[in-house]
């Protein structure tokens, strides 16, 4: 039974990272032109390298979502931020990365949620950053500005920790089980 | 021998594509003054047979000793050997679904390299830069099957331990050593996941 609701919980520890759910920060809620715009950011503290930026567009009288619109999103930084060193990246993204952070078209249903536009973007240092959205609806158009406050970059091990943690349990489980099936086989000697 | 060929082989072969070891066999061909398929030899000589030879010789002989087995070191060896075998393939896994991710799109431009150089333009001119299938969690899926391998090979010498260690009550004896190459092997192998890849002779190194 311990071991069961051990096993459980490490499984919900491990899974919450990829589950499916929606997530993230409100960066900017308002209205601009015609439509209302939310921006969410994932995660929801935001380190330098890959963010997933997402957008939420809506008619502005009544709230309805519309998916027919052409998002794009643009980053620029403020303070100096592009003047920091790169940080690590995993080296999957590393070859894959975002050369040009203007003019990124955000896709519909980008992640899991349908109504969401959203592209992941690769931000190379710490600092301010400035996010703009441009939205354009058949004839309508418009922009919205926010301020991204992105922190350094942690170090790879502490941003893995947690995907190590698989080989002590495995590990821990199979020592539990030994001991209980050595109670078993033995039961005058284990009291 | 030949199960250790091709189990530090797969991490020999995953370290040569990463940027500090390329830099590293630059240097040498440099300092020595050698032609770079020799270094690249030389390398794989030291990598696939000077040091796994070695560091499986060591664990043997600790293994042996400490627990106080009569049997040749040898057959102590080739029966330990198997137990690296999910390590090795494990490595071999993660270093290819890498490849199969990043390159996903690569057939792409060199389908349009090929029909530029023979004079058919209708692809178009490759595009060197093109996307691939690459995500974020691409290393944590990488991380995850070391570790399912690490567990594999984990549990594979403790059954081994145990045959050998059953009749002087000495398995854990027997099982430490070779867990600790397990375990070696493990961290070298996530330390060149870590790496940025150096792919020579591609348009993105």
């Amino acid at each position: 039974m311990m071991r069961a609701t051990f096993i459980l919980g490490y499984l919900l520890l491990a899974l919450v990272r990829i589950s499916w759910a929606d997530g993230g920060a409100i960066q900017f809620q308002g209205d601009a032109g015609t439509f209302h715009v939310t921006v969410f950011t994932q995660p929801p503290i935001l380190h330098a390298g890959l963010i997933d930026v997402t957008l939420l567009l809506q008619e502005r009288s009544d709230l309805n979502p519309l998916l027919d619109a052409k998002v794009r999103f643009d980053l620029a930084a403020q303070d100096g931020a592009a003047r920091q060193p790169a940080p690590w990246m995993p080296p999957a993204c590393a070859m894959n990365k975002t050369a040009d952070l203007s003019d990124i078209p955000a896709k519909l249903g980008h992640g899991e949620n349908r109504l969401l536009y959203g592209s992941v973007l690769q931000i190379p240092n710490s600092g301010h950053w400035q996010l703009r959205a441009r939205i354009q609806r058949g004839t309508e158009s418009a922009e919205i500005e926010t301020l991204l406050n992105v922190a350094p970059a942690p170090l790879p091990l502490l941003a893995y920790w947690h995907l190590f943690l698989l080989v002590p349990a495995g590990i821990l489980g199979f020592v539990l089980h030994q001991m209980a099936r050595g109670r078993r086989t033995h039961p005058v000697a284990a009291r | 021998m030949l199960v250790l060929v091709l189990v530090f082989g797969a991490l020999t072969n995953a370290a040569g594509m990463i940027a500090p070891i390329a830099t590293l066999v630059s240097q040498a061909q440099t300092a020595f003054d050698l032609p770079r398929p020799a270094v690249v030899a030389l390398f794989l000589l030291i990598g696939m047979v000077l040091i796994p030879g070695l560091l499986v010789l060591g664990t043997g002989a600790a293994s042996r000793q400490s627990g106080k087995i009569s049997v040749p070191l040898t057959q102590l060896i080739s029966d330990f050997a198997m137990t690296l075998v999910p390590l090795g393939f494990g490595v071999w896994i993660a270093h290819l679904v890498f490849h199969l991710f990043t390159g996903s799109h690569t057939p792409i431009p060199v389908i349009q390299r090929v029909a530029y150089s023979l004079n058919l333009p209708f692809f178009g001119k490759p595009d060197w830069s093109i996307r691939s299938w690459a995500f974020p969690q691409l290393l944590d899926f990488e991380i995850i099957i070391l570790e399912v391998a690490l567990l594999g090979s984990l549990y594979a010498t403790w059954k081994v331990a145990r045959r050998y260690g059953t009749a002087t009550g000495r398995s854990w004896l027997v099982f430490a050593p070779w867990s600790l190459l397990d375990l070696l092997f493990f961290v070298v192998a996530i330390w060149i996941l870590f790496q940025p890849m150096d792919m020579r002779g591609t348009m993105m190194s």
